[in-house]
């Protein structure tokens, strides 16, 4: 499939086809990876940063995608594999290039997202499915209360900002950690 | 507390984008002067797409296990289209090996006959000459052959050349002989000479018409079961030595266009208890023919066809020297035996190698001197056309014959061009001093490498085999027949008593040789009126040979016959259970008519075995 129709995927938000359509350059990206002496495990993960980086970046208004799809995620994925194993040299990062500039800070931006993430996945499943069920399928309180067998809808909006509190809580710890 | 969950929904509604203008720019202000406000918003956001990011990976976890199913389908797909092509090529080459171990295929090798096949000795030419365009200028057609093809042009020492031959492969159009007169053939063909043969010992018996077979001990098996028949069995044996027999039983002798003599044919069939047997491999049926004063007989194999049985040379194993053996007390001189040039005692020679006295320089002039020959012969602008370039290797081998001239000839070469014009270079050879073996003159194989070199590289080329054969015309090699020519020599008297041969098979089995003649070629047909039912055969009253017709446009034709020849017409009609008889003795360069009249079996019996005594 062309790289056009898969953009024509992504803005009509046929994102998990357009993933699937990606997923046939993981092949390419892998042996980069490889060869780069990663595992298999590690090919996967960097590609799976590949092409969220690729949809975050999507969702921006200002971005536009230059080059075709395999070139972009390849050098995102170079970028994800170097971060990963913290190989960026001072000269390295001095001869970068805009585009790769702009790749590099999406990167590391998504460390952010990432520590999220994991702060996230320490909550109760609990929370994490009412935080799901809020962020991502947009239910209305009334609903989730229904679906998670809250008493009332009041229960069910303040159980979510406590669980949302807690995230934080914890990501919030662990980017200090990191950083200090 | 509160604060906190309205600054929350404040944010969420400014990610969903609910805010309205004046809010919006109210919220963005606000998270540029508030920086606890900004932390708060900043935190949020990475909070939802750390949510978001779980979303996005359970996404991408979907889209790679389809991936990983799709690559493992493809996995499977090819696979499984090798394991049918695997599988079809088995079978492909598993059902084209059976037929080839079971009957050998006829022949792969890509066989070109020069013309000299039915010239039979070298030197002496025939002409083709058609009664109905008999005035036609030789020069003209002389013309017209060297522009078709020029190697097929046989060059001759000494005799006056008149014209040469072309053997076209004549189309077969036979006469689907009516289903009537099959069966008559059926009903009146003779009856077989039934023998016990006990299988557990060697068996000689003399048929009744003098044929001797000797049977090895066990050499029959059921053609069903392939299992060894042990005991008593019954033999079939029809011998056709009459004329008379060979006119009822339907038999003529021909090789498919060649005209044979014959010196008798053999039927033989087995069974035990009813059920059929056939020849063990292996096994060999000696058979010795009773037909004096008859030289060069070869076996054939019959191939029975609704219009007769065509006769088909059983091949020889070449270079294979044929061990002496006594049979019936007499000395047998192996006459059939190919040595190889390098091998034999006295070496066949050009006549100027004479000089030499030493056999090994002799040799050395012959090699030599054939070297020269063909170097000087070979006509190398044959190859003008074809584009050659590069080295061309011609190997060669031909036979030099008991007289002196050359036999068979086969050639390896790149193109078939190439072996054309060396079977022409090769038989143009000057008459040779036959080679000897322990005194005796024999065949001998020669072998000649020679490479062309044209301008240009060297590609290579897979060889085809071009061969010219005196006397085998096509034949079919079959791995499983060896026939062994043994003739009988009485060591003072050189008439050969008796033809013996071993048969690897059953069936129709013919002592011929093919016909001789140096006479001219006509070509021969026959108009009858009123023609359905009717079969006609022409029997040679010089030679016993016996030439089947073909029925085309209410002809019967015959085909290129020895010009000149005495013959006898016989037609058998056979319709409306009535049986009619024509019989006309003329010469093949007369147009004849046949006069029909009606016969019982009886009389039709009596009027062929008169025939009988002008068959020789």
């Amino acid at each position: 499939m062309s790289d056009q129709k898969i953009m024509v995927l992504f803005k009509n938000g046929h994102r998990s086809k357009a993933f699937k359509e990606l997923y046939k350059l993981y092949p390419r990206i892998e042996k980069l990876i490889l060869s780069k002496g990663g595992t298999k495990a590690d090919a996967n993960d960097v590609f799976q940063e590949a092409l969220i980086i690729l949809n975050r970046n999507l969702e921006k208004s200002d971005f536009k995608l230059t080059s075709s799809f395999y070139t972009y995620l390849y050098s995102v994925s170079r970028f994800v594999w170097k971060d990963m194993q913290n190989q960026f040299s001072k000269q390295e990062l001095h001869n970068l290039n805009t585009e790769e500039v702009s790749i590099f800070h999406n990167v590391l931006e998504e460390h952010k997202y990432q520590f999220a993430e994991k702060a996230f996945r320490e909550l109760g499943e609990r929370c994490q499915q009412l935080l799901q069920r809020f962020y991502l399928k947009k239910m209305s309180f009334k609903d989730i209360a229904e679906a998670m067998q809250f008493k009332s809808e009041k229960i069910a909006k303040n159980q979510k900002y406590k669980c949302l509190q807690k995230a934080k809580d914890i990501y919030r710890t662990t980017i200090k950690t990191v950083q200090s | 507390m509160k604060n906190y969950i309205e600054n929350t929904n404040l944010i969420n509604a400014y990610l969903n984008n609910t805010l309205s203008g004046s809010e919006r720019q109210a919220f963005e202000n606000r998270l540029e002067t508030d920086t606890e406000f900004k932390t708060l918003y900043n935190e949020q956001l990475a909070i939802l797409e750390g949510i978001n990011r779980i979303a996005l990976k359970a996404e991408i976890n979907a889209a790679k296990q389809n991936y990983v199913r799709l690559k493992w389908m493809k996995y499977i797909g090819v696979s499984v289209i090798a394991i049918l092509v695997s599988a079809l090529i088995y079978s492909f080459i598993f059902k084209k090996e059976t037929p080839q171990t079971i009957e050998p295929a006829n022949n792969n090798e890509i066989e070109v006959v020069s013309d000299s096949v039915i010239v039979e000795k070298p030197s002496e030419e025939k002409i083709e000459e058609e009664i109905v365009a008999a005035e036609q200028s030789k020069k003209e057609i002389k013309e017209k052959k060297e522009a078709i093809a020029p190697w097929e042009k046989t060059t001759s020492d000494d005799t006056t050349i008149e014209e040469i031959v072309i053997e076209r492969p004549i189309v077969k159009e036979l006469d689907p002989t009516s289903p009537e007169l099959i069966s008559f053939y059926k009903s009146v063909k003779k009856a077989p000479q039934i023998i016990e043969v006990n299988t557990e010992k060697e068996f000689i018996i003399t048929c009744k018409e003098g044929t001797v077979l000797t049977i090895p001990a066990k050499s029959f098996v059921d053609v069903k079961t392939g299992k060894l028949a042990r005991g008593k069995i019954n033999l079939e044996v029809t011998e056709y030595y009459q004329l008379s027999d060979m006119l009822l039983g339907n038999l003529t002798t021909k090789s498919d266009d060649k005209q044979l003599e014959t010196g008798g044919m053999l039927y033989l069939d087995a069974n035990k208890k009813g059920k059929k047997l056939k020849l063990k491999s292996g096994k060999r049926i000696k058979m010795a023919f009773n037909n004096k004063g008859k030289k060069n007989m070869l076996l054939f194999n019959g191939e029975e066809r609704n219009e007769g049985v065509n006769w088909k040379l059983e091949s020889q194993e070449v270079d294979k020297p044929i061990s002496v053996k006594k049979i019936f007390d007499n000395e047998i001189i192996e006459k059939d035996v190919k040595v190889s040039f390098s091998e034999i005692d006295e070496v066949p020679l050009f006549q100027k190698c004479k000089e030499n006295k030493d056999n090994s320089t002799r040799r050395y002039c012959m090699e030599n001197e054939i070297l020269k020959f063909v170097e000087s012969k070979f006509n190398v602008s044959i190859a003008k056309d074809l584009g050659l370039t590069g080295a061309h290797d011609i190997t060669t081998y031909f036979v030099i014959e008991t007289d002196g001239t050359i036999g068979e000839i086969k050639i390896r070469a790149s193109r078939k061009e190439l072996g054309y014009e060396m079977i022409r270079v090769i038989e143009s050879l000057p008459k040779l001093v036959p080679g000897k073996q322990n005194g005796i003159a024999v065949k001998t194989v020669y072998y000649l490498p020679f490479e062309v070199l044209f301008k240009g590289e060297t590609v290579k080329q897979l060889p085809i085999t071009v061969r010219s054969d005196k006397s085998f015309d096509k034949v079919s090699t079959r791995l499983d027949s060896v026939r062994l020519v043994e003739e009988l020599n009485r060591s003072n008297n050189r008439d050969i008593e008796r033809y013996v041969f071993e048969s690897m098979r059953l069936g129709w089995i013919n002592c011929d040789r093919f016909a001789k003649t140096t006479n001219k070629k006509v070509k021969y047909k026959l108009k009858i009126k009123d023609s359905e039912g009717t079969n006609v055969k022409m029997i040679f009253k010089s030679m016993s040979s016996i030439l089947p017709s073909t029925k085309r446009n209410g002809n019967y034709e015959f085909g290129w016959v020895p010009k000149g020849e005495e013959v006898i017409l016989i037609a058998i009609k056979y319709k409306d259970n009535k049986i009619y008889l024509g019989k006309q003795e003329t010469n093949t360069t007369t147009v004849s008519d046949l006069e029909f009249k009606e016969v019982t079996i009886q009389e039709l019996k009596g009027e062929l075995q008169k025939l009988n005594n002008s068959f020789k």
